[in-house]
């Protein structure tokens, strides 16, 4: 009886999270996710190149900032699908009564869940500028502001660690696989951005937004980089004009903005995951 | 120390307690059979146990471990199969092994040699490099249990581990529970089965609204049944007239027709009672072909104490 049991030494929560993180990047290469994700990413990469070096040569700030500025949206895919239904899928998927009795806490599971996510992450993101910052070095006129791109890519990897501690946010406390991976995305897509549009029509800076934010990693190629605020007038014809406002954050605030989303949305979703009950 | 001590445990959803103020020991090396009716609070009270939900109140030791306190601890000698938990489909069993065994902390050597004697023990053998995604629901609850036996933990905790299982996958999971048997494990096993738990278990626990009706070995508890069904089949046809009569004997109660030339009752007594019943069915002029007790002893036993505490 038990002899194994008792020689078993329960390894530590660190390596306890690096099994889960091993375990869960296989869920990530062995379900398509990641593949599928780097079959959108070439498609992606194809279609920018295509238009790209189909124009006269440009410096390398505007080449780049062609495919920087889908980066965020290539984001937002990723962590819909890396992060959209971590947590969710452990109860939805019953999965939570093969794991849960084991001898691991739920920050373990849930920091392991999250790094893959992140790696898998990091791997699409990398790729995607590797190959980006490749082709505009070979099509653009001049190699200025090389270090642009890596601040850029910089830039999308934060926005990236953010987006996944939105997803598992979202996977905490929601039902289904299927609407937790709904609301990620549209969060990131369509509702966030939305309520950055109304802000920015009434000239307040939505700062505090992790969309808005992410519109620092297309900016930060512009030279000069942009004004915080820009003013934009459209002349409508027989009614006047119409005024709006572009804004734009400022490198060192979108940092913080990101570094903040991506940590309260990952403590607050350790804490839902914490108290939530394999009650079905 | 005991294996499992449970002490005023109460689980309150929202004003409805699932299990309320229950208390149950379980000794070391027993097989006990944890009994009571859908909405009993059985799984509530194995889902306290393996971390799953939290006690409102009371407490769950595992080895002497609080379940709630330290859960990391209490479930490093525990193994678990609660409701027909899924698997990963991506993984095959030997990765599903491989990945709680280096959770639990099992050397690579030791979660190779016993994922293939697991394996062994629950013939699964030649799918242990198929992905889980594909398996039937009983080879599913095969490898569910291969988990739980896979780091020779103290305590076993089942959570209906036939259920939903076609008549062949039952008695595939009764063979090893049998085999479990032979081991010196504690294994604490709620079922509706209750020929099943008479095979294999050796105590009981009756709860019912998520309080213990009683508990004991189940020898103790079959001695105390004292209401019998008792089923009959004669030679000759039993219609309004024979029921009639037999109705007027001592000692016969909720009697009622079974198929043309049969009957069922309720005795209460002993096998005295049942010898003298017989003699009494004979002595009216009935040719008796069989007179036998209908269904499992226990089940006696659990539907009378159902029906006493509502």
């Amino acid at each position: 009886m038990s002899d194994v049991a008792q020689a078993n030494v329960v390894p530590s929560d660190m390596k306890q999270t690096m099994t889960v993180m091993k375990y869960d990047i296989l869920k990530h290469l062995r379900s398509k996710r990641l593949l599928g994700m780097l079959a959108i990413e070439a498609v992606l990469l194809i279609l920018i190149s295509a238009l790209v070096i189909g124009e006269a040569a440009q410096p390398f700030t505007s080449t780049m900032g062609g495919y920087a500025s889908l980066a965020s949206t290539l984001v937002i895919v990723a962590a819909t699908l890396f992060a959209g239904d971590a947590i969710v899928s452990e109860f939805q998927g019953r999965t939570g009564y093969l794991l849960f009795p084991n001898p691991v806490k739920r920050s373990s599971i849930f920091l392991g869940k999250f790094l893959s996510a992140v790696l898998a992450m990091v791997l699409v993101v990398v790729i995607y500028f590797g190959v980006a910052i490749g082709i505009s070095a070979a099509v653009s006129s001049d190699l200025e502001h090389l270090e642009l791109a890596f601040a850029s890519l910089g830039l999308a990897l934060l926005y990236s660690v953010a987006a996944v501690g939105l997803g598992m946010l979202v996977s905490s406390f929601m039902k289904g696989s299927t609407g937790s991976l709904i609301l990620t995305f549209f969060l990131l897509f369509l509702i966030l951005p939305s309520v950055d549009g109304v802000f920015s029509l009434v000239d307040y800076p939505p700062t505090p937004s992790l969309t808005f934010a992410a519109g620092a990693i297309a900016a930060v190629l512009s030279v000069p980089y942009p004004p915080e605020t820009d003013v934009m007038v459209i002349p409508l014809e027989g009614l006047g004009e119409f005024v709006t406002y572009i804004h734009t954050p400022p490198v060192m605030t979108a940092v913080v903005v990101m570094i903040a989303w991506a940590l309260v949305t990952a403590v607050l979703a350790y804490f839902l995951f914490r108290r939530r009950e394999m009650s079905a | 120390m005991e294996p499992i001590v449970i002490t005023d445990l109460v689980k309150d959803f929202g004003g409805f307690k699932a299990v309320d103020g229950l208390s149950l020991t379980v000794r070391s090396g027993t097989f006990l059979g944890f009994l009571g009716p859908n909405g009993a609070g059985k799984t509530t009270t194995i889902k306290i146990l393996t971390n799953m939900l939290r006690a409102t109140s009371g407490s769950a030791y595992l080895n002497g471990i609080d379940v709630v306190k330290d859960p990391k601890a209490a479930m490093a000698t525990l193994g678990a199969v609660v409701e027909t938990p899924e698997f990963y489909p991506y993984l095959t069993p030997n990765e599903t092994l491989a990945y709680l065994g280096e959770l639990r902390g099992m050397s690579d050597r030791d979660v190779r040699d016993r994922s293939a004697e697991v394996l062994e023990t629950v013939k699964m053998t030649e799918w242990a490099d198929q992905r889980i995604g594909k398996f039937s629901k009983g080879m599913k609850q095969r490898v569910a249990i291969a988990q739980a036996i896979m780091h020779r933990p103290s305590v076993i905790i089942l959570d209906e581990p036939t259920s939903g299982l076609d008549p062949r996958g039952m008695a595939e999971v009764r063979e090893i529970l049998n085999e479990l048997k032979k081991e010196q494990y504690t294994i604490f096993m709620s079922s509706h089965l209750l020929n099943e738990v008479q095979e294999v278990c050796d105590e009981v626990a009756l709860i019912d609204r998520g309080k213990l009706l009683r508990s004991g070995p189940v020898s103790d508890l079959l001695g105390s049944v004292n209401v019998h069904r008792m089923e009959v089949r004669s030679l000759q046809k039993i219609d309004g007239a024979w029921l009639n009569k037999i109705s007027q004997l001592d000692g016969v109660e909720e009697l009622r027709a079974s198929g043309p030339t049969g009957f069922v009752f309720t005795l209460t007594g002993r096998e005295q009672e049942q010898a003298r019943m017989l003699r009494s069915l004979q002595g009216i002029g009935l040719d008796v072909a069989s007179f036998k007790e209908s269904g499992v002893a226990l089940e006696n036993l659990y539907l009378s104490m159902i029906k006493e505490s509502r």
